[in-house]
């Protein structure tokens, strides 16, 4: 693919594109409870909740709807709940953090993150399915070049690795080196689609990890260290949304340290979020 | 139901396999062949406290029965029980997947209203004697952090250093390991993990007065909600199965390391499998598995709350009772001596039954499970449609003829998409409605049935990410020459 035209290009058109196929991937051969009609409602929402934000703060242009649309379906490919008012309120929480939790004039939370994070947490009707991806080269593959695309596009690529390098060095001292167990043993965990998805697509969202490249690493080897210790000793199925979600505030210090300037997704964008 | 009566077959457990305890491993003195091809275990969880009971029926030679169970933490003497044998029937039966027939209402006249018996098959067990000696720890380097005699089990707590002092001990007592179980002893030792080992003593056993072993009951404090399958793989021949029962406040378990499927249900099904039911269930069985081999398959999940009064829909036998649950190690809930709204007992539980078929190759890590607030309910249902009896003729009647010979088309295509059988020794079971037809409306061909249309996904998908791309790059082409 020409990379001179990419980089005219909006990297967020192709995000929208992996998600969507890792959507229709998994609503064609994954046994999900979420329906069509569900999935619809819940991008439908959030583009609305974006479009509000907009005309409410009078923004100028509409790019920052593709935020929405992505935010949307990654609610759709994370959160699990029998109840649409739990979507809805996922996706509002989503969407309205991103205008109304600033910091500087950049939002702080990984807006699909508090969504979710917040609703597994608040109320009786909202969980999250570690294994539903379960451990299929063939997502991994998709997962795996669709993010490493994006992420090389937007130069994110350091921080996936810092992550999921620094779990993997972990857990391979840990189970390999010091428990015994098996290669197929350590390497199920690292097939997980739900882990990818959270390392190629959560971890790595530029406007609300730290600016700085040192920053960047710190904060990713210091995310995978936390999640190994609350995996392994105290056998935390969803360690990595709660630790983001817990280390974010962690941001503004991080971007105080190591100053640079805040990610813009597109040189033509002014103040979109 | 108003249309319909309904009538069930109650589906028994899955077959003539070799059940016993779960993640353990028999281990036997002479060089017997050992199976240990399916199990049952009903797991309660309550914060971070769990309840497992695993059944025990054990069949192999009987004098060299012993069992090792990895469990994280020492357990004390009130911690281990045993539990009533009926538990597992019980819970088997009431969470089976289960046949429902339909009546038909005669098009000319009044409908039939008739129920049938369910059935539940039973295995014999046989018991044991083993003695043992529990010595010589010091060169072994292993310690035996507890010792228990509770009903006719003698039971060991067993905390180990290495690997080979475990394995020896564990031989020089007269236990033989399977040699894949080794290569796992380390693990769990090194993971911290106490070994949990009974032998069944023959003194009380006799005063037992009975032949058959009890299931073993084990509670204990632990953040880990996990089954130890690995060890329990030592001496399987291929595929092992397991049905877990799950008793939770809140919700549904899932497995959170696997990928967690639904067993296919609801659908209409031929009326011939009435008279085989279980080995209908069983080639779907393995129809679903060989499609998802890497998963844990849900058979049945019920919110049976008190405030839920609805607590099976149709019953293959009465819900768990207050004391039946108490028994199994929930301890929740508050028993009522009435029976109001169903229930005899007042507080949240949600039932799942998961069934995991299992082998060294696809399941190489140990279940760990997780509690999710999914309340929903799902079981695996199948359903029959039984024709009316037709004495008289009325205008109605070519119509319903027709319905039943679509209907039954439908049957066919649904048989063969669940078991993956073939259809050419059925197709009388078509022609039989198709036949009394009128000459105008007879079908001829089988064409509904030929094409599956599960077979088409994957091109579903290959085409939906093609026209994805194109449009995209037709996108991506003209923003382009709009900023050139």
């Amino acid at each position: 693919m020409d990379l001179a035209v990419l980089k005219k290009q909006d990297i967020r058109w192709y995000q929208i594109l992996f998600l969507s196929l890792f959507l229709c991937f998994a609503m064609f051969t994954l046994d999900w409870d979420i329906t069509w009609k569900q999935i619809g409602f819940n991008l439908g929402l959030a583009l609305l909740t974006q479009l509000f934000f907009i005309f409410w703060l009078k923004l100028p242009d509409y790019h920052s709807l593709k935020s929405a649309f992505i935010s949307g379906l990654g609610i759709c490919l994370l959160l699990k709940s029998s109840s649409p008012n739990i979507y809805a309120l996922a996706i509002i929480i989503a969407i309205s953090s991103k205008f109304l939790i600033q910091f500087k004039k950049k939002h702080l939370f990984n807006p699909v993150n508090l969504g979710i994070v917040l609703v597994v947490f608040f109320t009786k009707d909202a969980w999250i399915s570690p294994g539903q991806w379960g451990a299929t080269s063939g997502f991994i593959f998709l997962f795996g070049v669709g993010g490493m695309f994006i992420l090389y596009n937007i130069k994110r690529l350091e921080t996936a690795a810092g992550f999921l390098g620094t779990l993997f060095i972990a857990e391979w001292i840990y189970k390999i080196l010091y428990l015994g167990w098996e290669l197929d043993h350590l390497m199920h965990d690292f097939i997980n689609g739900t882990l990818l998805l959270f390392s190629f697509f959560m971890i790595t969202d530029p406007r609300t990890i730290p600016a700085s490249p040192k920053a960047r690493w710190t904060w990713s080897i210091a995310i995978a260290l936390i999640c190994f210790y609350l995996k392994n000793w105290h056998y935390q199925t969803d360690a990595p949304l709660k630790v983001l979600l817990c280390m974010t505030p962690l941001v503004p210090i991080l971007d105080i340290i190591f100053k640079q300037q805040f990610f813009k997704w597109n040189s033509y964008e002014k103040s979109s979020n | 139901m108003k249309k319909a009566a309904i009538s069930l077959l109650l589906l028994a457990l899955m077959l003539p396999y070799v059940a016993t305890p779960f993640c353990g491993f028999y281990v036997a003195k002479a060089d017997a062949k050992l199976f240990n091809k399916s199990s049952q275990v009903i797991y309660v969880r309550n914060g971070i406290h769990s309840t497992i009971t695993m059944a025990n029926d054990y069949e192999g030679p009987l004098e060299d029965f012993a069992m090792v169970v990895p469990v994280p933490v020492v357990l004390r003497e009130h911690e281990i029980r045993i539990a009533k044998s009926d538990l597992f029937e019980k819970f088997d039966s009431y969470s089976a997947p289960r046949l429902a027939v339909y009546y038909d209402e005669n098009p000319c006249a009044r409908y039939i209203y008739e129920n049938e018996d369910s059935f539940s098959n039973l295995k014999s067990t046989a018991v044991a004697d083993f003695a043992y000696s529990a010595n010589a720890e010091k060169e072994y380097k292993v310690t035996i952090e507890a010792q228990y005699e509770v009903g006719e089990y003698d039971i060991l707590i067993l905390s180990a250093k290495e690997s080979d002092g475990l394995e020896r001990w564990l031989t020089d007592n007269g236990y033989k390991i399977p040699d894949q179980a080794k290569e796992v002893l380390t693990p769990y030792i090194r993971d911290n993990m106490k070994f949990f080992v009974a032998k069944v003593s023959a003194d009380r056993m006799e005063l037992k007065n009975s032949k058959f072993l009890s299931p073993i009951q084990i509670n204990f404090p632990s953040e880990r909600f996990m089954l130890p399958i690995r060890l329990g793989m030592a001496n399987a021949n291929g595929d092992q199965d397991m049905i877990v029962y799950m008793l939770t406040e809140n919700g549904r378990v899932e497995a959170a390391n696997y990928r967690n499927t639904k067993i296919p249900s609801n659908q209409n099904i031929p009326l011939f499998v009435r008279d085989n039911f279980s080995s209908f269930y069983k080639k779907l069985f393995d129809k679903h598995y060989q499609e998802n081999q890497t998963a844990v398959h849900l058979e049945y999940s019920w919110d049976i709350s008190s405030s839920n009064y609805v607590k099976c829909d149709p019953c293959n036998s009465t819900p768990p009772s207050a004391q039946e649950l108490i028994n199994a190690g929930v301890n929740w809930l508050q028993p009522q001596r009435n029976n109001w709204g169903g229930s005899d007992y007042q507080g949240n539980i949600h039932f799942t039954r998961l069934h995991v078929r299992y082998n060294r190759a696809n399941f190489p890590q140990d279940l760990v499970f997780t509690q999710t607030s999914n309340k929903q309910n799902y079981q695996g249902r199948y359903v029959l449609h039984q024709p009316a009896q037709i004495n008289s003729d009325c205008e109605q009647l070519n119509d319903y003829y027709l319905m039943v010979t679509d209907r039954r088309y439908d049957e066919l295509a649904n048989y063969k998409a669940l078991t993956g059988e073939s259809l050419s020794a059925h197709l009388n079971y078509v022609k039989e409605y198709e036949s009394k037809l009128d000459a105008r409306t007879k079908r001829n061909d089988l064409m509904p049935i030929i094409f599956d249309i599960k077979n088409g996904f994957p091109l579903l998908i290959f085409l939906v990410s093609i026209i994805t791309f194109i449009s995209f790059s037709i996108f991506q082409n003209r923003q382009k020459q709009n900023i050139d």
